[in-house]
Formats: structure tokens, sequence, C-alpha cells
């Protein structure tokens, strides 16, 4: 039975992580911990499968891969992998605590950025700019338009993508919610680029941590394949909704949702 | 990045993706199925499928390091040498402390 609510819920949060840009295991970790009772660790090792999942799919979208800034990525995923292998380290010496209160700050993070970006334009950068070594040109098929940006603050940008890389393994989430806003809002990376970017690099934030789970034996296997199937399934039903709707009351809405996961975490953890 | 070395590049990681999720899903929906019908066999082939999935970002990392030596985007080929080894690291890591630890 177990196996059908979580391929429920894994279709669910696929759906409205697809519909509101940003990954599932915000929604799916507190249904696993919460609902139905399923340890944290294991909750969050299975959540890191479906973000996986996500990642593979969502990326192999066409037009996607063309905004896609591959150096960029790959660049910041140096420090997001060993953000990764640092909460390898922390999730040994973390108690159920110090995890709730990680997973608690993170979703009241999450849901700050929800708040914060609903109605966000993206800027369109000067065409002629000279990218340099990070940049990057694309064409942004809203506008018709080329797009060139240069990569600015670049230590803002590895200082959020290690502690991206520290979040994503502890408290089972890709960190592309957390890197996205920074790239947009600090570092000059217009928000379709770095959400295409983001979506492709988290699954190789992702595998650090699930190797770690899985080689310490912590992946329900059955749950996760489950779940897994039934984000995959229930990202292209967002992917379809997405496109046709704006989703900005169901954003906040889901932001409000969030905010009181935060609060039941905290709760948790000074109980 | 010039257009067609990117077109190319997007073909490669978008091959390497699909086939990956295709190959995990059909894994994933044989072991669900043995696991269901109560088969001791439906473990391994769980576990394979989340080698697999496991596999997928690894192999597109891969598949980056080779085309950017191809290339020779150093940065690229750098980049993805030093996330493979980090991922390497894990698995050793892992590894050593379940052989090691009581």
């Amino acid at each position: 039975m177990s196996v059908v609510w979580t391929m429920l819920a894994g279709a669910g949060t696929g759906c409205l992580g697809a519909l509101l840009g940003i990954g599932g295991g915000v929604f799916l970790v507190p249904f696993l911990n919460l609902v139905l009772h399923l340890p944290f660790r294991e909750s969050a090792a299975i959540s890191l499968v479906t973000v996986i999942a996500t990642s593979s799919v969502t990326s192999a979208s066409p037009g996607r891969l063309s905004l896609v800034n591959l150096r960029l990525g790959m660049v910041l995923e140096i420090f997001t992998t060993l953000g990764g292998f640092s909460g390898v380290l922390l999730a040994h010496r973390f108690s159920d605590h110090a995890l709730y209160i990680t997973f608690g700050v993170a979703m009241a993070l999450v849901s700050a950025v929800m708040i914060r970006v609903r109605d966000s334009r993206t800027s369109i950068p000067d065409p002629r700019v000279e990218v340099g070594a990070l940049g990057a040109r694309y064409h942004d098929p809203d506008t018709n338009a080329l797009v060139a940006y240069r990569m600015r603050r670049m230590p803002v940008a590895f200082g959020v993508s290690y502690l991206a890389g520290i979040v994503s393994t502890l408290a089972g989430i890709g960190g592309g919610v957390l890197k996205v806003p920074a790239l947009n809002a600090w570092c000059g990376v217009p928000m379709r680029a770095a959400a295409a970017t983001s979506a492709l690099m988290i699954g190789a934030t992702a595998v650090v941590g699930a190797l770690a789970y899985f080689a310490r034996g912590q992946i329900v296997a059955p749950l996760a394949a489950a779940a897994a199937l039934g984000v995959l399934a229930g990202s292209r039903v967002g992917f379809m909704i997405g496109a046709r709707t704006r989703a900005r009351g169901l954003k906040l809405l889901m932001a409000g949702v969030l905010a009181i996961v935060a609060i039941i975490y905290f709760t948790r953890a000074f109980a | 990045m010039k257009d067609l070395d990117l077109t190319r590049l997007e073909a490669h990681i978008r091959r390497v993706l699909l086939v990956g999720v295709a190959a995990t899903g059909l894994t994933f929906v044989t072991g669900l199925a043995l696991w269901l019908a109560g088969s001791p066999r439906s473990t391994i082939v769980l576990d394979v499928g989340l080698v697999l999935l496991m596999a997928i970002p690894v192999t597109r990392v891969i598949a980056s390091c080779v085309d950017a030596v191809r290339r020779r985007d150093w940065l690229l080929t750098w980049s993805t040498l030093i996330v493979l080894t980090v991922m390497a690291g894990t698995l050793v890591y892992e590894l050593t402390r379940k052989i090691t630890e009581p």
C-alpha cells in the first residue's frame, strides 16, 4: 500500500514541481516523513532518487539544452558536489533534530524564493556584451531575441553552490531552488538560462548524496522506484499544464504550504 | 561554443539522457512487478534500476568531458574531471567506511 501512495505522491510532487519550476523534493520529503512516517534519512534518500529522475527528463526536453550553459554549470558543479560530499560527512554526525532544522531552514528559504520571484521578469541583457569564459549567448524563444550575459560575482556563485550541495544531501532536495535565484539576482544570469542549467546539473548534485545513501542501504528500493516512476509521469502532466497556465496563485499557495512545513519541522526539532 | 558544436553536443547529451531514463523506467517497472509478486529477485532488479538511474548523470558528465577534450575546451575538461573525482571519491569513502566500521 505504501508503494501505491508513494507513486501517487511522486506523481503529485512531480506535477507540482514541473508546474512551479522547482524540484518536487520539497514536497515529497515531508509527505514521506510526516504522512507515511518514513524516517527522515530514508525520505531524503528517496527524494534524491526522484531528483535524478526529474533532472534527466527535464534536461532532455527539446530546445531546453540550448539554454544550458554547460561550462558555467560544470564549474559551479565542482562546488556543489564538494558541498554534497560535505553533506555526506555531516549526515553521519547530524542528529535527527539537526536534520529537521536543516530541512526547516531549506523550506523557509524555498517559500521565500517562491514568493519573491513570482512576479519577476527577466531583464534581457545586451546581446553585444562580451560574455567571457563563463557567460553565454542563446536565442530566447519568448522574445525571439538573442540574449548574451556575462557572469558576475563568481565567489558568490561558488559559495551558494557549495551550500546548495550540502543542503541537497541533508534535506533530499536538488538545490536548484537555492542556486537559481542567486545566479539570477546576484550573478547576472538570466532566469531561463539559470533554471535550465540548474535542471541539468541537479542530477549530478543529487548523485553524490544518493550514492552515499545507497551504499549505506538507506534507499528503500521499492518506494524509490515507485516515487521515481510517479515523478516521471507527474512531471509530464505538470509541463503540459504549465504550458497553458501561469500558476501564479498556485505558487503563493505552495509557498504558504512550505512555510507551514518549515514550522512543523522547527517544532519537531525543538520539541 | 560554435552553433554546430553546440548542436552536436546537445544531441549527444539528449541521447544519453533518454536511453538512460528509458532503461531505468523499464527496470523499475520490472522490479516493482517482481516485488509485488513476492519474488526474491525483485531486490536485485530494483537495485540495478537504482544504479542505472545514478549512472545517468555520471554518464552525462563523462560524455561532456569527452566532448570537451575533443573540442579542446580545457576549462570544461578539468571541471568535469573534478566533478567525476568527487563522485568517485564519495563512493570510495562510503565503501571504505562500510569495510572498516563494525
